[in-house]
């Protein structure tokens, strides 16, 4: 890849990266941050990477990314504020959009993960697996019960609306 | 009949793009048909997300330049080669010269004033100073019967000036600087040793030696040269001929009419 090349990249993909981040971590900083070393990373390593192969390349980075963080956060956080945030429906909301993010938020990670890459990113099951080592089916079947959980949570939401 | 998780399912594969054009117009079909799973339909539809518009703001950070390379010239490079070449050439003739202990050089570049040993009044009382001593073996080209008086150029009564570089008493004749650099057209702004420039010792050194006559000097280190050319000052129309007698020592002989003199200059390391 070469500097323009990687440039075209920062251009294309780093608000995919921010954005993925973002609604992974839901800390602007910590996304950011996760958009500079993946491209410091893709800039270190920019002459093995191709540029046909470089968005998984680097969503694969900001993906591993987010899970380091995660798991630091997690081991600072208590179970009982994970189970809290898990099932609590306190918020009040005032659209189905905040509903389904609302719902978005309480995925686990890795449902959380694929269905973001799917649906914001376009990827198919392939390429999700590529970037999160996973099997196509395993892929499949987190989306599944990703959007399986979204819409028992929107069911339940609208009955309470 | 399907369950619920079945129809989940379809539902999600219908959504997803992964039934067939057949398998999804049955489906499609159910659908109409029932309210509740026309209901589970929309709800799964809901379930695919839009991607927000987000923005990241430093993208200006992460954009990289090309790596811009000097671009040297055949030209430039065969001279910076021959200018290498040179350096490495003069480097061992340097080092010849060179006195070969750090505490030699140490002296070379603090010495503060020069000490005559043999003599009784030289010796300075403050041991600690870093010294160099020089001892001057005046040997006259004739017999003593035959020996001229110094010229008068030579009969150096010059007071002493604490900021003059100078050597102490016995050397009176050896002592001053300023009067032969005023004849000889140079800076009169007497200056402590220490404060001298290297480049302007040397070319102190160079202008004492009238330029009519072939210079015998070989060049030693700048610094040192700066006592030397104290030393050598009053035998302003004498050769002089500097020469290496040790690693700690440098020999020097002043031939004119009236002298031949030799001095050793030995370098003792710093106290």
């Amino acid at each position: 890849m070469t500097t323009k090349e990687y440039n075209k990249c920062v251009e294309l993909l780093s608000d995919g990266i921010f954005r993925f981040a973002l609604k992974n971590l839901r800390d602007e900083f910590e996304a950011e941050n996760v958009v500079q070393n993946t491209f410091e990373k893709l800039w270190v390593r920019k002459e093995k990477v191709e540029m046909t192969t470089a968005k998984a390349f680097i969503f694969k980075i900001a993906y591993n990314n987010c899970i380091d963080i995660i798991r630091k956060a997690k081991r600072s956080t208590t179970m009982d504020e994970v189970v809290e945030n898990r099932y609590s429906h306190s918020e009040q909301y005032s659209d189905t959009l905040e509903i389904i993010n609302g719902a978005v938020e309480r995925l686990p990670e890795k449902q959380k993960t694929v269905i973001l890459l799917r649906d914001y990113e376009g990827y198919d099951y392939k390429s999700i697996g590529e970037i999160t080592g996973m099997t196509e089916a395993q892929v499949k079947i987190n989306i599944f019960r990703a959007r399986k959980f979204l819409k028992a949570y929107l069911k339940d939401m609208q009955l309470v609306i | 009949m399907k369950d619920q998780k079945d129809m989940d399912w379809e539902l999600f594969e219908m959504l997803e793009g992964d039934l067939s054009p057949e398998e999804e117009s049955e489906l499609l079909k159910m659908i109409e048909d029932d309210a509740d799973l026309a209901a589970d339909w929309d709800f799964m539809r809901m379930t695919q997300l839009d991607a927000p518009e987000v923005v990241y703001q430093g993208k200006d950070k992460l954009i990289k330049t090309d790596t811009t390379l000097i671009a040297f010239s055949a030209v430039q490079w065969r001279r910076a080669a021959a200018i290498a070449a040179l350096l490495a050439l003069c480097y061992p003739t340097w080092q010849l010269f060179m006195p070969k202990t750090d505490a030699v050089e140490g002296l070379a570049g603090s010495a503060t004033e020069l000490v005559l040993p043999n003599t009784d009044n030289t010796i300075n009382s403050q041991e600690t100073k870093p010294t160099v001593e020089v001892a001057v073996q005046e040997v006259p080209n004739h017999p003593p019967s035959d020996v001229k008086e110094p010229r008068k150029s030579l009969e150096l009564p010059v007071p002493m000036n604490e900021k003059m570089i100078t050597t102490p008493d016995v050397a009176n004749q050896l002592v001053s600087v300023e009067p032969l650099m005023q004849k000889n057209g140079l800076n009169t702004e007497s200056k402590p040793l220490e404060s001298l420039h290297k480049a302007n010792v040397m070319y102190n050194m160079e202008m004492l030696i009238p330029q009519d006559e072939p210079a015998s000097y070989n060049g030693v280190r700048s610094t040192i040269n700066a006592g030397l050319s104290l030393v050598t000052a009053p035998f302003r129309n004498a050769k002089i001929k500097v020469q290496p007698a040790d690693k700690q020592s440098i020999q020097i002989i002043y031939s004119s009419e009236q002298y031949n003199a030799t001095a050793m200059v030995s370098l003792k390391p710093l106290k």
